[in-house]
């Protein structure tokens, strides 16, 4: 959270992740050049940086499509989130080197315009060995261009964060994209199954990723709650709850986290205003449940940023009776102070 | 939110037949080739026996065996730099038209010398002749003929 602008809100962590992209970056390029160097001496630069590049855009590509589900099911892996959209960029830029190399040495020079070379020297769209892949590269490309340029807070406060995180999962049908132009592409040239063996493993460990969380996800919001003729639903036992933490339930459209603090309990929408991330999974700190995934900040009793800042959210009716934990699933406006539970 | 978390799942089901899918189709389509070991070396010593050759200005090409013949093996030096930074060679039948159906010997840069391993099977057929294709162009670069 940041009172006034800068471009980018730079703390501790974010240059730590930083500098941690930026050496893996270089450590994995200097070390793909040198063993390129020891077996295949005649290799050109050129050659050897689209094809560095390539690699590491796709390492890169798929670390990035694991951290979301990773997170889901394991909170230990939430620092990676933190500063995903760096990683994205730094992707993308990589992603950039390798199109711009290889569009340079494949179709640049020539006579013909080289995008229109990109596009027109191979018209075989009824073959599979002979499609032209490299349209497929340019395409995905395209994409993370956009994601890019999209990624900043700007355009998250401007479009929404909903039209915001849409327009962001078009990242899948880039990877799609980007895993045929490799097995239509490079496979089909080279002698040896290690781009099969590796794209295959990729996708598999994402696909396995994605579905393991997405089914839990989905499951978690489907739970069923008797609703009482007062509207309150049972959700746990107080004991449930840790201090200073909290419990999501899906008893009404959204997700709704109570949280026990300073012998109370609260309840607030668990869908951050940032980029909606899980309030719930958070914590309480200084008083103000935090974000987990950026760090946004919420009053527990009236679900308001701490001034100056001027995010809200809803809050909700919580009630204790003996050991029992019931919560009102019908929302009060963004910003409603509630007294929350006393915990006896 | 809710809408959104069953909108990744459902993309993600359809990914998991699609992108397995794309794979699998791509696989079973790659030319017939010679597999070959990851990294083979550029400079793999070559076999003592030349059985076939051809020099050009650009480059000299030779079939090469060991003393039994039971092992094969093409030779390819590029004596000058390719004008094509990547180029694939593959080992003309005669008979088939379409390159797709050609087999596939090998990847060459624009440098260097290239050895790649030869099936049994180029003992006995016409492997006479070699095409090295622009495969980003689709277009032959050229047609060499190996003579004893």
């Amino acid at each position: 959270m940041s009172v006034s602008y800068s471009a980018v809100g730079w703390n501790r962590q974010k240059k730590h992740y930083d500098w941690f992209i930026f050496g893996f970056c270089v450590l994995y390029l200097i070390i793909f050049i040198l063993v390129t160097a020891v077996f295949n001496p005649q290799y050109t630069f050129e050659t050897v940086l689209i094809r560095s590049t390539a690699t590491l855009a796709i390492v890169l590509l798929h670390v990035i499509l694991a951290i979301g589900p990773l997170c889901r099911i394991n909170k230990k892996f939430l620092p990676f989130l933190y500063n995903r959209r760096h990683l994205g960029v730094t992707m993308f830029t990589v992603a950039l080197i390798h199109g711009s190399f290889s569009i340079f040495q494949f179709h640049a020079l020539g006579a013909v315009n080289p995008f229109v070379s990109l596009f027109t020297s191979n018209t075989q769209f009824n073959s599979v060995s002979q499609f032209p892949f490299q349209a497929l590269g340019f395409f995905g490309l395209v994409i993370f261009f956009l994601m890019a340029i999209t990624s900043h807070d700007f355009w998250l406060h401007n479009l929404s964060p909903k039209v915001w995180k849409t327009l962001h999962m078009f990242v899948y049908l880039a990877y799609f994209l980007i895993v045929l132009h490799v097995m239509l592409g490079v496979v089909q040239y080279e002698t040896n199954p290690v781009f099969v063996i590796i794209m295959f493993t990729g996708s598999a460990t994402l696909i396995s990723l994605h579905l393991i969380a997405g089914t839990r996800e989905v499951k978690k919001d489907s739970q069923a709650f008797d609703v009482r003729k007062d509207g309150f639903v049972y959700v746990c036992e107080v004991k449930d709850i840790e201090d200073s933490r909290a419990k999501i339930f899906c008893a009404g459209k959204e997700r709704i986290a109570v949280y026990k603090h300073e012998g109370k309990l609260f309840a607030i929408h668990n869908v951050c205003k940032h980029q909606g991330g899980p309030l719930g999974e958070g914590k309480i700190l200084d008083g103000c449940i935090t974000c987990p995934w950026h760090g946004y900040q919420y009053l527990p009793h009236n679900g308001q940023s701490p001034p100056p800042f001027k995010e809200r959210v809803s809050t909700y009716d919580v009630r204790i009776e003996g050991s029992k934990v019931w919560l009102n699933p019908t929302p009060y406006a963004e910003g409603t102070e509630r007294n929350g539970a006393v915990v006896l | 939110m809710k809408p959104l978390r069953k909108q990744h799942l459902v993309t993600w089901r359809v990914l998991a037949v699609l992108l397995p899918a794309g794979i699998i189709l791509a696989w079973i389509s790659v030319p017939e080739k010679i597999s070959q070991s990851l990294l083979q070396p550029a400079s793999s010593s070559p076999l003592p026996v030349v059985l076939r050759k051809a020099v050009s200005r650009d480059y000299s090409i030779a079939i090469r065996s060991n003393l039994d013949t039971s092992l094969l093996q093409l030779e390819w030096i590029n004596g000058k730099i390719l004008q094509y930074p990547t180029a694939t060679i593959y080992a003309d039948d005669g008979i088939t038209k379409s390159i797709g159906e050609l087999k596939l010997i090998g990847r060459i840069e624009a440098r260097g010398k290239w050895y790649f391993p030869l099936d049994s099977t180029f003992k006995y057929t016409s492997a006479n002749r070699l095409i090295l294709y622009d495969f980003i162009h689709q277009q032959v670069i050229d047609t060499i003929n190996l003579l004893p």
